[in-house]
């Protein structure tokens, strides 16, 4: 782990240690986190719940860059005193996908240092490739390219983000990600064929919604 | 001129009425050994040539999805001939042991022609009646024992035996009529060539390949290949050495023929033996129980049909992998051909040996059942210890043929395993309970004679179970079916039909035990209706499912899994189409397919699946698939099975070929917003 990474780390479990003592803003009772999360109503017909499963690399050229992605995405490292919520659908066995990740921190500003943090890793991480070994050998090529898409809740970012497995096939992501208030969405959208962009866009802009609806 | 039997010793049953098994038992062996080398062969030309890397991306840039298919289906022949150089190679190996070894022993022995031979030696070659007089060698090295049977007609004597043939003329006597017995069954050669296949077998097939795994891929398969050589090798000697030993009881019986009262005293003589890790020859307590009632060497061996079945199953998972290729049969047409290969073997030892076993116990069925499920558990066995199904080899090896990787019964789903593991051992046990019955029927008012038309009937029932459960399990292993959804694939209304017709044969050769046993004919024809049932109840679907007869689709991603539909378009009815991915990738596409398998077909009946098949394919970044998506639609629009056959082979080639030779990365997917600067 690089001496970045780790200072990064020590400043948000510090912040949120701080928050933690500093108590709620307002003092009072915050909606569930989960409410705050897509529904099937939300998004077009065809899609159902799914529980994605996350398969461990063994290796990877940019340690700090698939670390970041995985935490975010998976939420593989979860930090104390950050209430956490997730939901994912799939339209049919070979996709679209969508994978929703809310991060309740204790405070706005916690939130905000913690996406400055992810964006500042993620700056580095043009193109890097993950390695599998094992019973079938696979290295996946990863690509992280900032998008221009409308703006989400207070702060917000999106990414383009494509994965080449073997050079055999590859597939998208829209990741986007959104702060509001103390809250953070991580909203990905995968698919092996790029979505237009008023269907990503109409799947953030509700998503963004709900989180605004919680994000108190 | 025989002697007659002295007192004591029982006249019947003949032990020569049907031929020996160590005919049959050797061929077995020789199959088996076969069909190692099958697959080294396999390994040394195909799997580790990177599957013929250049010829195949050849194939693959041609514009003509025609000129693809014939190109593919040259390479797939010729790969599956290649590996025959290896049977070729052990076959000359010992062939070469074979015609040099009697010149090798006559020279280490320094031996030469005995002339003048003493008075007991002529008279017990002229009592043997040997179709060709015997050469009879004196050796100038000690021998113990005193000779041995070598070459096609020769006896290698001590250089003591014309001196003791005067002074202990009995024992010189009954040892010579025992080698002459050899010389009279004529399993000097085939013990021999035997021998040199198991060395062979040892030092070529089992070995190479496994070292070479090591050396090429991961641990994993190589552990698997090598437990799996090693078994096969202790498999292969141990049914040598039980041949062997066989074979002695069945020269002694010769012996007893020629000089009973010598074989006797001989045997009875109170020797002492030495104790050998692996015995070539039986206990001498074992072999004067065996003269003196030859029913016992004729009783069915549970560990025999056991040790035949697993040696059967090598050689069907072997042999139907190439057949299936190279033979322009249905898939399951090939299978029946590995199967009778192996089913004929298998009836010279196991039907024969129930069969025998009838000759001298016309009463006791209770064996034959057991023999049968025995047969039925090692050839289950023989299906798991097969070298190809040591590992999915296209995991380990990028361009392993589909055609030869996807047969690990590993991949089986737990309850089709279970109930395929269970239905195989039933069905030899019926067939053996057959040949039981039939026995019962028949010896009575024919004799022996009967045995070659039961044992050719009781061959082909065999071979088409054999055919049809290894075709079950090699699809099985491609694509997670459910036991009556591979049912229906496998038989189909004509092989039902075939089912059907076998069942009624046999059922009617049984008519004579309706009068002399109507117990057991009742019995039989019991259980030819209830095989017949499951049957017709397989055959005909119910009306409104023609969905459901798989377990739904894999969320595995291995690209094996059309291995089953490589070859094999479904002639039943199947799942609703399965959805392909929505891309233009080709690699994604076939991502689907390697997912799906056959459930990408759909309904053979619903043309409208295909049409959508075709307009997928029609819009993907691959010419050759953009080919097959407009066969696909022509068969749609002209209702053609044979033109959507086609389509579905280029489609499940061209994937193949992708997988295995992706020469063209794919393209990375356009971003649906502007880019922009961090």
């Amino acid at each position: 782990m690089s001496p970045l990474r780790i200072i990064g780390h020590l400043a948000v479990v510090l912040a949120v240690a701080l928050g933690l003592l500093a108590g709620p803003a307002h003092g009072q009772a915050r909606p569930k986190l989960r409410k705050g999360l897509l529904t099937v109503a939300d998004l077009p017909s065809g899609y159902r719940s799914w529980k994605p499963v996350y398969e461990a690399y063994q290796s990877s050229t940019a340690p700090a860059c698939s670390t970041v992605l995985d935490e975010l995405e998976y939420s593989t490292f979860k930090y104390r005193g950050v209430e956490y919520a997730s939901a994912g659908f799939s339209k049919g066995q070979f996709g679209p996908w969508v994978l929703e990740t809310l991060r309740r921190y204790p405070t706005a500003g916690i939130a905000d240092r913690d996406l400055t943090r992810i964006l500042g890793t993620l700056r580095g991480c043009s193109a890097f490739s993950l390695a599998y070994t094992g019973a079938k050998p696979t290295v996946i090529d990863v690509k992280v390219t900032p998008m221009t898409m409308p703006k989400y809740g207070t702060r917000s970012k999106a990414m383009w983000i494509t994965a080449n497995v073997n050079g055999a096939w590859a597939w998208g992501n829209v990741l986007v990600l959104a702060r509001s208030r103390g809250t953070l969405m991580v909203l990905s959208q995968l698919s092996f064929k790029p979505p237009t962009a008023g269907a990503a866009h109409a799947i953030a802009a509700r998503a963004a919604a709900r989180l605004r609806a919680v994000a108190r | 001129m025989s002697a007659p039997d002295p007192p004591g010793v029982p006249v019947d049953p003949d032990p020569f009425a049907l031929a020996p098994p160590s005919a049959a038992r050797l061929r077995l062996l020789f199959l088996t050994v076969a069909a190692g080398a099958l697959f080294a062969g396999y390994w040394f030309l195909v799997l580790a040539q990177d599957g013929w890397r250049a010829r195949n991306l050849a194939c693959g840039r041609l514009s003509q999805v025609g000129d693809f298919l014939d190109c593919s289906t040259r390479i797939l022949v010729l790969q599956t001939l290649a590996p025959l150089a290896g049977p070729a190679l052990v076959a000359v190996l010992v062939l070469l042991a074979y015609v040099a070894a009697p010149v090798v022993i006559t020279r280490r022995h320094r031996a030469t022609p005995l002339t003048g031979w003493p008075e007991a030696v002529r008279a017990t070659v002229e009592d043997a009646r040997l179709p060709r007089t015997p050469v009879l060698m004196l050796s100038e090295r000690g021998l113990r024992p005193w000779m041995f049977t070598y070459g096609r007609n020769r006896v290698m004597l001590a250089g003591c035996v014309p001196f003791y043939a005067e002074r202990e003329r009995s024992t010189v006597v009954a040892t010579l009529a025992h080698e002459l017995g050899h010389l009279r069954n004529k399993d000097v050669g085939r013990s021999y060539l035997a021998l040199f296949a198991v060395a062979a077998f040892a030092l070529v097939v089992a070995g190479p390949p496994a070292v070479a795994a090591f050396l090429t891929t991961e641990s994993d398969p190589a552990v698997a290949l090598t437990w799996r050589g090693v078994l096969v090798t202790l498999l292969v000697a141990g049914t040598f050495s039980a041949v062997v030993r066989a074979r002695e009881h069945d020269a002694d019986l010769r012996a007893r023929q020629i000089r009973p009262a010598d074989v006797l005293a001989w045997l009875s003589g109170g020797r002492r033996e030495r104790r050998h890790v692996v015995r070539l020859h039986p206990p001498i307590g074992r072999r004067l129980d065996v003269v003196r009632e030859p029913g016992l060497h004729m009783r069915s061996s549970v560990a025999e049909a056991f040790t035949a079945g697993v040696s059967a199953g090598i050689v069907v998972t072997e042999l139907g992998v190439i057949l299936q290729v190279a033979l322009p049969v249905p898939a399951v047409v090939a299978y029946w051909c590995a199967g009778l290969a192996a089913a004929v073997p298998i009836c010279g030892i196991v039907g024969l040996g129930v069969f025998r076993a009838a000759l001298s116990r016309p009463a006791v069925s209770g064996p034959a059942f057991g023999c049968g499920l025995a047969l039925g558990v090692g050839l289950v066995a023989g299906a798991v210890l097969s070298p190809r199904a040591s590992a999915r080899w296209g995991d380990w090896l990028p361009g392993t043929p589909e055609v030869a990787s996807g047969i690990t019964p590993d991949q089986i789903p737990a309850g089709t395993a279970m109930w395929l593991a269970a239905v195989l051992p039933l069905l030899t046990a019926a067939v053996t309970g057959w040949l039981s019955l039939a026995a019962r029927a028949w010896l009575p008012r024919t004799g022996p004679r009967a045995w070659p038309y039961a044992g050719a009937l009781a061959a082909v029932l065999l071979a088409v179970v054999l055919g049809t459960w290894f075709v079950a399990v090699r699809l099985a292993a491609a694509e997670r079916w459910t036991p009556r959804g591979l049912a229906l694939l496998v038989i189909t209304p004509q092989a039902a039909l075939l089912f059907g017709a076998l069942a009624l044969v046999a059922a009617l050769s049984l008519w004579p035990l309706a009068r002399t046993a109507p117990a057991a004919a009742t019995a039989a024809v019991l259980a030819v209706l209830l095989l017949a049932a499951p049957l017709t109840w397989l055959a005909v679907p119910p009306a409104g499912t023609a969905a459901g007869t798989s377990t739904g689709s894999s969320t595995s991603t291995a690209p094996t899994r059309a291995a089953g539909s490589a070859g094999t378009v479904p002639t039943t009815a199947t799942p609703a189409p399965a959805a392909l991915p929505d891309s233009t990738q080709a690699g994604a596409i076939c991502l689907g397919l390697y997912t799906t398998g056959v459930a990408a077909f759909g309904d053979p009946a619903d043309h409208s699946a295909r049409s959508r098949l075709g307009e997928l394919l029609r819009a993907s970044d691959d010419s050759l698939l953009r080919q097959a998506g407009d066969l696909f639609a022509r068969s749609a629009r002209a209702r053609s099975g044979d033109l959507g056959a086609v389509a579905w082979t280029a489609f499940v080639r061209r994937c193949d070929n992708l997988n295995r030779y992706h020469d063209h990365p794919a393209a990375d997917p356009a971003p649906p917003f502007p880019t922009e600067s961090w």
